[in-house]
């Protein structure tokens, strides 16, 4: 594997910040009258701050967008090259917006799940995810951080929900020798397999450091 | 030598039985590239066969290679070659350690020492550039690391770097560290320079390392391209522990711990680490918050900041504000990393007194006994050293060997309550001249001395690897056979990270699977974590791989803790790294166009003639049956689980073997014994090596 594009003449960092965050502004004024182009700006300022546009953020300042217009502007974006890195999302009731930029599509992915409160749906791809893809358990902890945020208190009350719930039979929970739970789909892993990784995690991962 | 660049062009060479002084020229060496590949010709050529390791025919070779001191990224590593007095053959071993050494001796004007001889009397060396003087110390004889170096720096200016040994060492243990800076030990050799009577060595240097690349514009650039697209964190995680929205993945094993709300929060003010995105290369420094990984979430209040070795981005050791150590009489502070935090944990067989293992008793036992394995000069063997004090003390052994006065005036009772002053006990007695401190011989003289036995040689958890009687590092469960093959490899600990900086860096399997087939010719190269499938060609090319690049780190010198560059944390490359990065560099160094096909032939070279040296010492050309054994817990655990099912590391003894002929295969060595052919020597240029097993008879 031997990569030459060092020698490339590459944006510096500031050339790249004015290409992130001003590219309507070297067209002049127009541009920034330009409500697409805005828009398409203040998506992606949101998404620097890892923050997810909702549409109906944009009925509010700076953009105060009518009801009616929202749509067809979220499609003239997408239509826009200079656009291609802002995602569209549709909810169960609401559209997101993001740049992948600065939000990638799988953190979108939970970020729109813990938008939409479908916390039985949240832990449970989750899970899925990581036993998929890793493979590997998931340890519950993961769902006291951003962008889930839960209390230890409201994970375990949603768990034993969860639990109850035949759509999400496949979530299965797996203990290490200290006890530490960790849960992985049975879609994807097999008891033993996720037993013995939980104990290599939790585990026999710091005797081995 | 005006048109050296790179190299310094100078091995300095220091007899301390006669008191001579002399330099020699380093590019007699330069196919040998430095640091470990030095040291190997060295102690081949001049140190005769049967020496052991504390006889005064022994030599130590304290060697770095052409990017030290040049500023290359994560170039801080400084190499020690002698005999290895743990290994049961006294069989040739390295030493590692990091901190400012290497860089200070490049700056002196030299490549490396060789240490010949042995004094009558204690001695230290100093080095200021061309003044070089072997000086008495006789009043530093007994001090601890700490204070032999705060005495040297009195003597030579605070700027000057002190690499020392402590009691361990003096008294020649055979667990016994060199350190440097206060906690920068490499372990293993410390015992030689007791018996050689070298306390320490300072240096103070004024002179440039410079590059063949005179207006540095493309190093400057390569350097720019490394730290923005490919550099991650420590050991080369390229994802963060947890969901960040700039991140695809995230692993919570990853040393990328840098998070909204995470400081060093000792510091004053606190320094917040951030998200600290991939492709920001100024924030790279802020990535690694290894106290928290280290010691847990408890440590982030008592972070005063992360440092680390000379020219490393990756600042990977914790710098901590403990005020709990001022009891012990220790100074409020401990800096450490890794397994030197770890270890000492490990003599806490009954775990801490507040019951948590990520708590205040745990991280003051980890940073109180790092202190004083340190300032001791005591090797922790990679953890082995706690695993065998568990196995004498629980097994009952211990009782048995020690005379009952000495074992009643040990007071266990504070381990036994998992109290941190067990640390004080504890390396106290390692280092007098007691029947406990016998615990610093290593498992095979251990062994010897006190017979374990086979519970401890077979138990899973001991972790005892093969006849060799090292520990286990990085194993096979670590990329299966490719971690059991790089582990019989050597003659102490495998220090190769290669595979498993790979297989830790966090991406998902299927992209470190398309990554490996690219790299060692197929997927099937890696295995899914504890899902293994039997051996096949492209694992013994991926452990070749990683064997080499471990030479080659510890010759050009890099770090092997975070090099090499097989995956990246940018997206935009789909996590590709650079493999070609270090010959880049060391092109750029040495101003000798070298391709990344040419610095592996170099690193296989230098594989070969570590196997060559190994074979000499131990008199045999049988390495399959005599030195690349295996444990039978590898092949014994979950005894209710077959080899190449879900969920287990076990592996087969057959297919082992298989791995084996197919990793000699790949470096043309014997099929059948493992030991390089002449043929396979000649193609490497070490035919001066073939003519020396030749006349020894240790050719196949």
């Amino acid at each position: 594997m031997n990569n030459e594009s060092y020698k490339n003449d590459e944006l510096t960092d500031e050339e790249l910040t004015k290409s992130d965050y001003n590219s309507g502004e070297e067209d002049g004024i127009e541009e920034v009258q330009d409500k697409v182009v805005l828009l398409g700006c203040f998506i992606r300022d949101k998404s620097y701050e890892g923050i997810l546009t909702n549409a109906e953020d944009l009925l509010d300042e700076p953009l105060s967008l009518e009801v009616d217009e929202i749509l067809t502007m979220i499609d003239d974006l997408q239509t826009r090259e200079e656009f291609s890195d802002i995602c569209v999302r549709k909810g169960k009731e609401k559209i997101y917006l993001f740049s992948e930029n600065h939000i990638t599509n799988n953190y979108a992915k939970m970020m729109i799940s813990v938008e939409e409160r479908d916390l039985f749906k949240m832990i449970a791809e989750t899970v899925r995810e990581e036993s998929k893809i890793y493979p590997r358990p998931t340890d519950v902890r993961l769902f006291t951080k951003a962008p889930f945020k839960l209390s230890k208190e409201e994970f375990y009350q949603i768990y034993e929900q969860l639990k109850k719930n035949e759509e999400y039979n496949d979530i299965q929970e797996t203990r290490a020798s200290n006890n530490a739970m960790y849960l992985y789909s049975d879609r994807f892993m097999k008891k033993v397999h996720a037993a013995s990784l939980t104990e290599w995690i939790e585990v026999e991962a710091e005797q081995n450091p | 030598m005006a048109n050296i660049t790179g190299w310094q062009g100078s091995l300095l060479r220091v007899n301390l039985t006669t008191g001579n002084i002399k330099t020699e020229d380093t590019m007699k060496y330069k196919d040998l590239i430095g640091g470990a590949g030095i040291g190997y010709k060295i102690i081949f050529d001049e140190v005769p066969q049967g020496t052991k390791a504390f006889d005064e025919a022994n030599k130590v070779v304290i060697a770095v290679g052409p990017l030290t001191g040049t500023a290359a990224p994560c170039s801080g590593r400084t190499n020690i070659t002698s005999l290895g007095p743990t290994n049961p053959y006294h069989a040739i071993t390295d030493s590692h350690m990091g901190g400012n050494f290497g860089a200070w001796l490049k700056f002196a004007g030299y490549d490396g020492i060789i240490i010949e001889g042995a004094s009558k009397t204690p001695v230290w060396l100093k080095i200021e550039d061309d003044k070089v003087s072997i000086e008495d110390a006789s009043s530093l004889w007994g001090k601890g690391t700490i204070d032999t170096e705060h005495a040297i720096n009195e003597i030579m200016g605070k700027e000057a770097c002190v690499a020392s040994i402590g009691p361990a060492g003096e008294k020649q243990k055979n667990l016994a560290s060199i350190v440097n800076s206060v906690n920068h030990s490499a372990g293993g050799h410390g015992g030689i320079l007791g018996a050689k009577k070298l306390k320490a060595i300072g240096i103070l240097g004024k002179r440039s390392v410079h590059l063949a690349d005179e207006n540095a514009q493309e190093w400057l650039k390569l350097n720019e391209y490394m730290m923005k697209d490919i550099i991650g964190a420590n050991n080369q995680h390229v994802v963060p522990s947890t969901p960040q929205p700039w991140a695809e993945y995230h692993n919570p094993g990853s040393r990328w711990t840098a998070q909204l709300g995470l400081f060093w929060g000792a510091a004053n003010p606190p320094v917040e680490t951030g998200e600290c995105a991939a492709g920001d290369k100024n924030k790279v420094g802020l990535r690694t918050q290894k106290a928290v990984f280290d010691l847990g979430p408890i440590a982030e209040e008592r972070t005063v900041k992360m440092g680390g070795c000379y020219s490393c981005p990756i600042r990977c050791q914790s710098n901590m504000y403990m005020p709990e150590l001022e009891k012990y009489g220790l100074t409020p502070y401990a800096t450490s990393t890794c397994i030197n935090y770890s270890s000492p944990a490990s003599a806490m067989l009954k775990g801490f007194a507040d019951g948590d293992t990520k708590g205040m008793d745990a991280m003051i036992v980890k940073c109180l006994g790092s202190r004083l394995a340190d300032d001791y000069g005591i090797w922790s063997n990679y953890g082995q050293l706690g695993r065998d004090f568990k196995f004498a003390y629980t097994s009952g052994k211990l009782k048995e060997v020690l005379p009952k006065e000495e074992y009643n005036s040990i007071n266990f009772d504070l381990m036994e309550k998992g109290d941190p002053a067990w640390m004080v006990e504890y390396y106290g007695n390692l280092i007098k001249d007691g029947e406990f401190s016998h615990l610093l011989d290593g498992p095979y003289w251990l062994d010897q001395r006190w017979n374990f036995g086979k519970e401890y040689w077979d138990g899973y958890g001991y972790n005892v690897w093969s006849k060799m009687a090292y520990p286990k590092h990085h194993s096979n469960e670590a990329g299966a056979q490719v971690g059991a093959l790089i582990n019989v490899m050597f003659n102490r600990d495998a220090n190769s990270h290669t595979h498993m900086n790979f297989i830790g860096a966090g991406l998902p399997i299927e992209l470190l699977k398309e990554i490996a087939g690219e790299v060692w010719g197929s997927p099937d190269a890696l295995d899914a974590p504890k899902n293994y499938t039997p051996m096949n060609e492209y694992k013994a090319k991926f452990a070749k791989w990683s064997i080499d690049r471990n030479f080659l780190h510890d010759s050009i010198t890099l770090c092997n803790w975070v090099w090499p560059m097989t995956v990246s944390p940018s997206k935009s490359r789909n996590y590709r790294g650079d493999t070609a990065l270090e010959s880049k560099f060391f092109s750029l160094a040495t101003g000798i166009e070298t391709s990344e096909k040419d610095l592996d032939l170099m690193s296989e070279r230098i594989a070969t003639l570590h196997r060559a040296a190994t074979i000499k010492n131990m008199n045999t050309i049988d390495m399959r049956n005599e030195h690349d054994t295996i444990p039978n817990w590898v092949f014994d655990v979950d005894p209710d689980m077959k080899p190449f099912t879900e969920g287990t590391v076990k592996l087969d003894r057959d297919d082992m073997q298989l791995a084996l002929t197919m990793l000699y295969k790949e470096y043309g060595w014997d099929e059948k014994t493992g030991a390089p052919t002449r043929a396979a020597l000649e193609r490497l240029g070490l035919k001066d090596v073939a003519d020396e097993l030749e006349k020894l008879n240790l050719l196949p």
